[in-house]
């Protein structure tokens, strides 16, 4: 390629992009990212039931176990960020957003579906930064959720998988970002778990009105060492219950008229959100990101 | 833009293809409804939205329908203090009636967010807590269901003519809407006395009517205007935030606090003050849609007197205990009154002169499938 000034150069590039021809390996490059739920160092499946979960070593089975994500992006040593465009398959990817989806609609997931959903595909936009040493990609970073436009959009008019119903928080005009669920306590069993999704929210998405939130709970995971040709992205259901006592519901369970609701649907006074938004990376109070997430770590 | 009215027609007007204008059936006292953009009314839509919305397709398990909670003799609503859904499960609050809900600037009793009746719709119908149609996942399932009623896709293709696939969920959501919109009523008794026809209402409910409207019972305030309502839009009204309302219902703690689960905007909001506050329904055929309140919890109007004559419900005893008339949230129109036997008993008239009989009986807004389902 011929030297030209920075700015045509960005054109050039931009021009490039579509023909995925860089010199020097510099290319748009097909990339499949792989995901593997695990319960600690188990592999995660409906219908098993593991020991050893939350504070006080309780047992549990999952329910459910699905999130959206988005704004996927490989970082170079050098901490260039390079956007992974996902690609549509019209049912799991589509709009710039994937589901994840690990339940297999067996054992408590009965109420899911037999598909899932483990592996990114997309394609990564190399620039003439990326290559070997200091320009080499070794860090991942994506988002948890969907854009703000996307998530108060209109239902029916959204591709897949922004239409899954069954993720759809339509009181609050919005999305589910994050669903976990699961059984817990044995001989006496109650369910416990998390819906994540943006709250306090303005405004008329359908009539084209930017919606605000106050808390977007949007987590923005970061993990370094990742290579994507070799590393696995390890997300593990049991981590998000380890600060909460499991062998009885625990004394944040809210019961209301009677019915005692181990939940956090990331709404109104429910004490269990901040410790279940926690091993997330997020603030409960605010829905900002914090240091600390313990659900993604890199195999 | 969210809704307009003559910039509309005046844009379709202007790329030729004018909107056949839809006939409003108005009647005397009502404005024109204001609707999206994206979903003109038409006779071909509010009709196909009318078999959906007696459809029990349009629930997980086949046995319910819009209709199951909103019935047209009780003015589109159940006559329930809370609604059961298709699982058995019960709604946190009363079914609304959908009665001039073409006007409303907010839709159910609390929610800032639910504008339109095409995003509203989605709740009852793929909502999981509580479970109301129960169609959670079941989108594809629904609109195959349809493709195998030969009366869909003729319905479908009148409705939405230029769309060589129209039966999906896009195309069900805005003629359901189209038809909700086209429940208007603004025949009653009252209207006509308003129209001038002085014998309609009897001379109790026309003193009743006077009451209403005075500074001692002070309804008119959020009961205000044509529909008896303080949140409404129409053509040449264009929509504001939605009003919310505390009257002093229950007072739990003292401090304000109304049942959880059934905190009203305050669910939304977050905030103190919010505590309580739910949306002013309208007072149309108000007669036949008792239980009243969010809740249901007052089962006639003369108690709903009461509470109002109070300056909100004491509560003795029990999880609710608390003297609603304290609540530190209370709208300041809630003072209390004093009202003697006859006068309460001309507000009573004054209220039952809201129903519309043609509205509760029209046969074009009834159950259009034959008896012996399609």
């Amino acid at each position: 390629m011929k030297h030209v000034s920075s700015l045509l150069a960005v054109s050039a590039l931009a021009l490039l992009a579509c023909e995925g021809d860089h010199d020097d390996g510099f290319v748009d490059e097909a990339v499949e990212i792989a995901f593997e739920a695990r319960v600690a160092d188990l592999p995660f499946a409906c219908g098993q039931t593991y020991t050893g979960l939350g504070a006080d070593a309780g047992s549990g089975t999952p329910q459910d176990f699905r999130f959206y994500v988005y704004d996927v992006r490989l970082v170079t040593a050098a901490g260039a960020e390079h956007p992974v465009d996902l690609d549509d398959d019209g049912v799991y990817q589509g709009g710039g957003v994937a589901m994840l989806d690990f339940e297999d609609g067996t054992g408590a997931c009965n109420n899911g579906t037999a598909e899932l959903h483990t592996t990114l595909k997309g394609t990564v936009r190399a620039q003439p930064r990326h290559g070997s040493g200091e320009a080499g990609f070794s860090e991942i970073r994506f988002r948890i959720g969907m854009p703000a436009e996307q998530n108060h959009a209109d239902l029916t008019t959204l591709p897949a998988p922004l239409n899954d119903t069954t993720m759809s928080w339509t009181w609050n005009a919005g999305h589910i970002f994050f669903a976990a669920w699961g059984v817990f306590g044995g001989d006496a069993p109650f369910d416990l778990g998390v819906h994540v999704g943006s709250t306090g929210c303005t405004g008329d998405a359908v009539a084209g009105e930017v919606v605000a939130c106050t808390n977007a709970n949007r987590p923005e995971i970061a993990l370094a060492g990742f290579d994507h040709d070799t590393s696995t992205i390890v997300v593990d259901w049991g981590a998000l219950f380890t600060d909460l006592s499991l062998a009885a519901p625990p004394t944040a369970c809210m019961t209301v008229e009677g019915e005692t609701s181990c939940a956090c649907h990331s709404f109104g006074p429910e004490p269990l959100c901040a410790p279940l938004f926690a091993p997330l990376g997020l603030d409960w109070a605010n829905g900002d990101n914090v240091a600390g997430q313990s659900l993604f770590r890199v195999q | 833009m969210r809704r307009a009215g003559p910039l509309v027609v005046a844009l379709l007007a202007a790329c030729g293809a004018a909107q056949d204008e839809y006939q409003w059936p108005l009647g005397e006292g009502l404005p024109v409804p204001l609707v999206p953009d994206d979903n003109p009314m038409s006779d071909a839509k509010v009709e196909l939205g009318r078999h959906l919305f007696y459809d029990q397709r349009l629930s997980g398990n086949q046995t319910q329908s819009c209709a199951s909670c909103h019935l047209q003799e009780f003015a589109f609503t159940d006559g329930l203090a809370v609604a059961e859904g298709s699982t058995g499960e019960r709604t946190p609050r009363n079914a609304m009636s959908l009665a001039n809900v073409a006007y409303a600037t907010t839709l159910t009793w609390a929610n800032p967010l639910l504008l339109d009746l095409e995003q509203q719709m989605l709740v009852p119908l793929f909502g999981a807590d509580p479970v109301e149609l129960g169609l959670r996942g079941l989108e594809d399932e629904l609109i195959a269901r349809l493709r195998e009623v030969p009366r869909y896709h003729e319905l479908f293709a009148a409705a939405f003519p230029d769309e060589a696939d129209p039966i999906s969920l896009h195309n069900l959501t805005r003629a359901l809407a189209c038809f909700e919109r086209r429940l208007l009523s603004g025949d009653s008794a009252y209207d006509r006395f308003v129209a001038g026809e002085d014998a309609a209402i009897s001379e109790s409910a026309q003193r009743g009517a006077r009451l209403f409207s005075g500074e001692k019972l002070e309804c008119f305030h959020c009961h205000a205007g044509f529909n008896f309502q303080d949140s409404v839009a129409y053509e040449g009204k264009p929509p504001r935030s939605g009003l919310f309302h505390n009257t002093g219902l229950y007072n739990i703690d003292g401090a304000g606090a109304y049942p959880p689960g059934n905190s009203g905007l305050h669910e939304f909001t977050g905030v103190a003050a919010d505590m309580g506050r739910f949306r002013v329904p309208t007072l149309r055929n108000i007669a036949v849609t008792a239980p009243y309140m969010h809740d249901g919890s007052i089962a006639t109007l003369d108690e709903v007197l009461d509470h109002y004559a109070a300056g909100g419900r004491t509560i003795v005893g029990g999880p609710h205990a608390g003297v609603g008339r304290d609540n530190p949230y209370k709208s300041s129109f809630i003072r209390g009154f004093e009202l003697s036997e006859p006068e309460r008993a001309d507000v009573l008239a004054f209220l039952e002169s809201l129903t519309d009989e043609q509205f509760l009986s029209d046969p074009e807004l009834a159950d259009p499938w034959p008896a012996t389902s399609p």
